[in-house]
């Protein structure tokens, strides 16, 4: 049967006929999209994100010039199932430290609460480190037997094969607030007037980790130039 | 949506079948590539995309002319390092590599004019097509997905050639060039896009 008789392109076209069917399926399946990705660093996924909360707050007000900041983070993460803490806290307090002294704040320091209500902004460090577990199975296809048949062949049973995918994340959390409305807070209000969040993976090596986390705060400060003095 | 495009799906495959015995009728598949342009270029994705194909559908309604339809599929994918971003409001500032998607389908009737005859072995085209596109935009930064999702106008002049390869078969090659815009005008997914594949009459 020659490459351009009647007989060869019937065959074909039938064939194709039924290509067409199991492309379309094949389609269908594609056309929730495709996306494709090159191999990636943990680091990759680093992102820093920072609000301004008070949309009506004055950053620029020349009066603003102090900020209270106690040599603590408070953990977020669930106890018992977190990935345990390994960012070196001290060095996240210095990065911060470092960053508002170049912005030109002056550090009010103390244990007395008087000296934290004096300062004009108070600013709340957190973290929070998360499991986040995700389950998936999938079915083996029963292969590919040729042109001329195409789908799922009935006589073998392939059992499902399933993972479990720990995705561990982390986040820093800095927060500024006006110490002036302090007093006017309740639990739903806090009077927070900006936010930034370096989140990303938990993975890697403490020292990768640590730098990870001075270059997301050195940029939480850079994207913020309302907060210069 | 999904539902929608299945069955459309399953509907064309059929009237493929059908389709399929009529004389007059040629249909072409084709691998394409895609240069981004304009804002789609300059404001999300630049980088050349090789993942495309095409399925051409034309009836011949006098000798030199047909009509047809043309369904399409174009992925587009760049990786941007360290992008800050702040959002129109500007309270609200984002830094982080941004890992661009643009899935495309355009969906469109054509019209086409022949230089040549159906017999000759190389064979000049032109053509415009005229339709819709769906397109999915998929923005991932850090451990955030946003997505948008467009239907746009889509118009696409193409030129192209054919040449014989057999009784019933040719190679065709050319080039499009899709112009889509979406109704708030501040984005559109508008690219060149070459194209190389095989032209089939049914017998």
């Amino acid at each position: 049967m020659g490459f351009n008789s009647p007989l060869y392109y019937n065959t074909l076209m039938n064939r194709l006929s039924k290509l067409m069917g199991a492309l379309t399926v094949g389609a269908a399946i594609f056309f929730s999209g495709c996306y494709p990705l090159d191999p990636l660093n943990y680091e990759d996924l680093d992102a820093v994100v920072t609000v301004k909360s008070d949309p009506n707050f004055d950053f620029s007000d020349p009066n603003i010039k102090t900020y209270y900041l106690a040599d603590t983070i408070i953990d977020l993460s669930e106890p018992g199932n977190s990935p345990a803490p390994v960012v070196d806290r001290q060095k996240v307090i210095q990065d911060i430290i470092k960053n508002m002294d170049m912005l030109g704040y002056t550090r009010l320091t103390g244990v007395d609460s008087l000296v934290a209500n004096q300062a004009d902004y108070l600013m709340l460090l957190s973290v929070n480190r998360s499991n986040n577990y995700y389950y998936s199975y999938w079915y083996s296809w029963g292969g590919w037997y040729g042109w001329g048949w195409y789908g799922y062949y009935p006589c073998c049973y392939y059992p499902p094969t399933s993972t479990i995918s720990n995705v561990r994340t982390g986040a820093l959390i800095v927060q500024l607030m006006d110490v002036k409305r302090l007093g006017q807070i309740d639990e739903q209000h806090l009077p927070e007037v900006w936010v930034g969040v370096v989140q990303g993976l938990y993975e890697g090596s403490a020292q990768s980790l640590n730098q990870r986390s001075s270059r997301g705060i050195d940029q939480m400060f850079n994207q913020s130039p309302y907060l210069k003095r | 949506m999904k539902k929608i495009i299945i069955a459309a799906l399953l509907l064309a495959s059929q009237a493929f079948c059908l389709m399929a015995q009529d004389a007059n009728y040629t249909f072409r598949f084709t691998y394409d590539v895609a240069i981004p342009t304009g804002k789609f270029s300059r404001d999300y994705i630049s980088k050349m995309s090789w993942r495309g194909i095409g399925f051409d559908n034309r009836w011949a309604i006098a000798e030199d002319y047909s009509i047809g339809f043309y369904l399409g599929w174009q992925v587009f994918y760049e990786q941007k390092s360290a992008v800050t971003q702040t959002n129109r409001a500007g309270d609200i500032t984002a830094t982080g590599d941004q890992f661009r998607f643009v899935n495309t389908w355009p969906i469109q009737l054509t019209g086409h004019k022949y230089f040549a005859d159906e017999e000759a072995e190389t064979r000049l085209w032109v053509g415009l097509a005229a339709g819709t596109a769906y397109s999915q935009r998929q923005t991932d930064l850090g451990l955030f997905s946003f997505v948008e999702k467009d239907w746009s106008f889509a118009l696409t002049p193409t030129a192209g050639v054919d040449f014989k390869i057999g009784l019933y078969s040719a190679l065709t090659m050319g080039l499009r060039y899709n112009w889509t815009t979406v109704a708030s005008a501040d984005f559109d997914y508008t690219y060149l896009n070459p194209f190389l594949g095989f032209r089939f009459i049914p017998n």
